[in-house]
This record gives C-alpha cells, structure tokens and sequence, in this order.
C-alpha cells in the first residue's frame, strides 16, 4: 500500500509523521532550518566572558557576550578542522583554545591566533576571516534569544512571535516587579524516547491529564487537585496561531479570584516580600491581576514550552527521540520566590518529576505503539465545531478539547510545505 | 567539619541499615522505607556536585522535603503511575561504606557507592556517590538526610520513575 498522499488534515494525523525517516529530514530543513527557534535568555550570560553552549534544533551553538558585553551566538564548531571544542556547558572565558591544532578564538569568535602561522599562504588574510562562524540571524524578545539556522533569509520574526507568542511571554515577564527575569538555575536534562511532536503537542494536551497524572489526584493534595472534565471550562484550550497554543488556566483562577493559585500551597503572608516589590513597580491594578493570573502554559512553536514557572525546551534526537531542558524561572531579587520555584519545577519537571516522568512514559509508549502499522492514524478531532475565533487565533472552553493540537499540526504542515487545502505534500 | 571514628557496633548497625534501605528500595516498599525517615528527612539528588551546589539557588532532580518525600511515597503506591506499570525491576549494590561520627553531635555520617540496575522495557545503568547522614531517635537510626550524586547528573537521563 502506498501513502497516503495527505498526512496530516484538520482532524488527524498520520502515524508514519513519527517513525519516518524521510519525514524527519524533511523536518531538519523545514522546521530545524527553517523556523525562528528558541536559543537561550540573555540572563544565562550575565557578565562579559560569560558563555554556555546549546543545542538549537540540531545545531551546536556558543551563547557568548564579549567584553564589550556583546551577545554572540557561534558555532561550537573549529574554523579549521571541525573540532567541538568546548567541553563545559557554561564557563567564562575570554578565548576558546581549539585542543587539536590550538587554533584561539576570542570570545566574539573572531580568530585571534594560530601556531606558526607564516605557514600560511596569506596569515593576514587568514586573521581577518578565519573567525568562528556565528549565526546572522538573531533576533531578542524581552531577553528571549532566537535564531533562525537556515542559510537563507528568515521570515519576518515579527510574524513568526506575532501576537499571540509575544502575549506568552510578556504574561511570563510580568511576574517579575522589574521585568528582569533570570534563568540561572541550571537545566534539567531528560532523554525521552519518542519523537518531539509527541513531546510538543502533549504540553498543551488537556485531555490526558486526569489518566496520565491520576497519580497525583489520588489524595487530593495534587496540583489543581479539584480538576474534573465537568468542571473543564475553568481552562481554555487555545490556537494561538503560527503554531503557538496555550492551556489557559485564568478563567479558573479568575473565577476563585485568590493570588497564587499557580504557586501551589502558599500560605498567606509567605511571599510578602515578592508581593510588595510588585505593588511597588507596577501599581496595585497589575498587581492584583498578576496574582491571580499567573504564569502561562504555552508551546511557542517549535521548540520553547513556557511550563508556566519554567522553560522546557525541546531538541530532536532523530525520527524516535527528544532530548528536553528545563529551568526554573527565577527574579533577580527575590529569593523566597525562587526557592520555591525551584522546588515547584523539582517536583514536577525533569527526569524524576512527578508529572513529566509519567509524560515521557506514555510517548515513549505512543513511539512504541506507532510500531504497528494498523490504524494508519492518529485522531486529532477532540472538540471541532465547537470552538471560537479569538483574534488570529482559536478557542475552545474546554481545556480536553485538541483546539492547541489542531493549531501545532496546521502551522507544521505549513511549514513542510503541505497545505491543509490543497492535496498531498508537494 | 569535623569527623570521628565510630565503634565497630555502630559501623556494623549503619552498615546494616544503608542495606536494609537498598533492599527496601528495590523491592518497592516504599511505605516501610518512608518509615525510616525522620521528620525533618530531605531526600537530594543534586544535578551537580553536593559541596559546590546550593539547593536555594541550583535546581535538583530531587530535592524533596519530609512532606514530599511522603508524596512521593503516595504516588508510587497509588497504582495510577504509568511510568512504574509495571514497576521497574531494580537491584542495587552498596559499596565502600564508610562511618563517621559528625562533629561532637548525636549525628552520623555514612558515604558509599551506589550501582544500581534498572530493566523496564531496557535495562539501564545507574552509577553515584550516596552519603546518608543519620540520627538516633527513640533508640533507633533514622534518615535525616540522603544525598545521591549521579555521576551523569548534568547530563540527559532517562525517566527516573522509581528511587535512588
């Protein structure tokens, strides 16, 4: 049997878009090298010298400020002869030393010296462009760094954060009273044994919560611990275009209006010192409205999930793997705030979290299952028909309706080329 | 901080519980496990160094407080948790124990080597440093704290949906 010649329609997608090959060289060039991605916060590299080394999409790269506090975005890779040459994943560092050949570089990539250069045919010339190569197109959101990988030129980045993406993380920024946020805390590193798509598009499923996390509302001290699909209209499941979704808790905590009900068990009082600050720099309107918002919990295509008090940042490890990055958010400032932060994403996030364990779980049993060969397709229909249009975007009330996975497919099958309308990949 | 030498009773009297712990833990009896806790337990799976890690500022994989590790305990009993049905076949060697008393405290300090076995689906490695510090209480030893630092810590690691 041949395939079909449409694999991903507005109500279901096909099995093979996470075990084929094909499918995901076609993704390295259309979504990995052809999307603005998530690369790091400013914050990560605070002073002059400071660097740390990531993997966007499927590209090494050097996060570098010179010292002239210049943000460069390199490639962890020797002009020369190839070599990754650094072996830290933060430092701080006025020259990177190639250890093959010692090729130096400062730490604006340029090339700084190489061993008996007179060798050389032209060792001036070799000086003025033998630097590192960097990434050109760079571009920063409220210290959100993105790049775009492709070599040729990127699509608008105004259209690609739109309004919907930048909404994501200005509700992120408004948290901290100055607007200062810092992602300091180190990452979390977690292998997960399924195709990213899976990973990504179940950040914003909310349909699966009560089964896969019903550990946690055994006892009725989980988080959210009164969640309850006949209650589910107390969170929106939201389109936010361009492949940018959202779980949207405020309804739900607006409708009990108490501050802090995305910061678990906080007794009153315990977080005064944070509270204040707010006040204080935004005025007691913002104030109010921030405390009871929160934070959001949204997938800014492809690779950044905003898991409300963290980042969860994606990278795919072939067609049958994901290797996720977490943080904790904290705020210059107010360290009460942080440590809980950190704990709440401890108990939640990374490899031993108690909601994300159970989530890789069940994608590694979805990779697993897409084995078979029989049904071709996976259902994407949950709740069509019965959504609203929201500005550009999408909404349903009922946050275990797949509106969210519904806009994550339409944007990625834009991008590899295969419109919804017309039929087949080109 | 200073350290001393523990008789040859109290050595074999840790030694024994730091066993009795592992077999606990690869048996999945959590519940008689959490009972070796003391009140003010903190269970640490730091994601660097212990010395050069400070939980107030430096994320964890774990770090769990009394309360949570009684959390944890609950949702690895609960039966609803995908990533330990079934739950993970485990078997775990504990090794180069040693003994010392903390300070002039009531407080005892046991380091080792952990390796541990994991097969679910694949069988996987673990490898750490574990350091328990312990206390008397009510004539018996409890865990006041467990440290485990992974010697892959900072890097990818697979779900880890049981106890180290």
């Amino acid at each position: 049997m041949g395939r079909p010649t449409e694999l991903v329609t507005p109500e279901r997608v096909h099995g093979s878009l996470f075990t084929d090959e094909l499918v995901y060289e076609r993704e390295v060039q259309r979504v990995w090298l052809g999307s603005w991605l998530f690369a790091g916060h400013a914050s990560e590299v605070p002073e002059p010298g400071d660097y740390c080394v990531k993997t966007v999409g499927t590209q090494p790269l050097i996060l570098s400020r010179d010292h002239a506090r210049e943000l460069h975005v390199l490639y962890d890779r020797c002009s020369h002869f190839g070599v990754r040459f650094c072996n830290l994943e933060r430092g701080n560092a006025a020259t990177f030393r190639c250890p093959y050949h010692g090729w130096t570089f400062g730490n604006d990539g340029s090339l700084k010296g190489v061993p008996y250069p007179a060798r050389y045919p032209s060792p001036r010339d070799l000086k003025r462009t033998g630097g590192l190569a960097r990434v050109e197109q760079v571009r920063m959101y409220r210290g959100f760094l993105f790049v775009y990988l492709g070599m040729d030129e990127a699509p608008s980045f105004e259209d690609y954060l739109g309004s919907g993406a930048a909404e994501l993380l200005d509700r992120l920024a408004d948290l901290s009273p100055t607007g200062e946020l810092a992602f300091r805390a180190g990452w979390l590193r977690h292998r997960i044994r399924a195709n990213w798509k899976l990973v990504a598009a179940n950040q914003v499923d909310g349909y699966h919560v009560r089964v896969t996390h019903g550990s946690l509302f055994e006892d009725g001290t989980g988080p959210r611990s009164d969640f309850d699909y006949s209650r589910a209209r107390l969170v929106h499941t939201r389109d936010l275009g361009g492949g940018h979704t959202e779980l949207d808790f405020r309804p739900g905590y607006r409708a009990a209006g108490r501050p802090f009900q995305w910061f678990g068990h906080v007794r009153d009082g315990a977080l005064s010192h944070y509270e204040q600050s707010l006040r204080e720099h935004r005025g007691s309107d913002v104030a109010d409205r921030v405390l009871v918002d929160g934070p959001p919990h949204g997938l800014l295509f492809p690779n950044l999930f905003v898991s409300e008090l963290s980042l969860y940042v994606m990278e795919p490890d072939g067609v049958g793997g994901t290797l996720a990055s977490t943080t904790p958010l904290t705020i210059p400032g107010q360290a009460e705030f942080n440590k809980r932060s950190l704990r709440r994403m401890e108990g939640g996030m990374g490899p031993a979290g108690m909601l994300i364990a159970d989530d890789a779980e069940v994608a590694e049993r979805t990779q697993l299952g897409l084995i078979a060969r029989q049904p071709e397709w996976l259902d994407t229909s949950r709740g069509m028909g019965q959504e609203r249009q929201v500005g550009s975007g999408t909404l349903s009330e009922n946050m275990s309706d797949e509106t969210a996975i519904r806009g994550f497919w339409r944007h990625y099958a834009d991008l590899m080329g295969w419109s919804l309308a017309e039929a087949g990949p080109k | 901080m200073t350290s001393a030498a523990v008789e040859d009773v109290v050595r074999r009297e840790v030694t024994e519980l730091l066993f009795e712990e592992a077999r606990l833990l690869d048996e999945h009896a959590y519940e008689t496990w959490e009972g070796l806790w003391a009140p003010d337990g903190v269970y640490w799976v730091p994601r660097g160094p212990a010395a050069t890690s400070d939980p107030s500022t430096d994320v964890s994989i774990i770090y769990d407080d009394r309360r949570r590790i009684a959390r944890r305990v609950r949702q690895l009993t609960g039966g609803q948790r995908p990533s330990q049905q079934p739950p993970a076949r485990l078997r775990r060697l504990v090794a180069n124990v040693e003994v010392q008393r903390l300070g002039a405290g009531p407080e005892l300090e046991a380091t080792g080597n952990v390796l541990l076995v994991e097969h679910r689906g694949s069988t996987r490695l673990w490898a750490g440093r574990a350091t328990w510090v312990l206390r008397r209480e009510d004539g018996q030893l409890r865990l006041v704290r467990k440290t485990v630092e992974l010697v892959n810590a900072d890097d990818f690691l697979d779900t880890i949906g049981f106890l180290l």
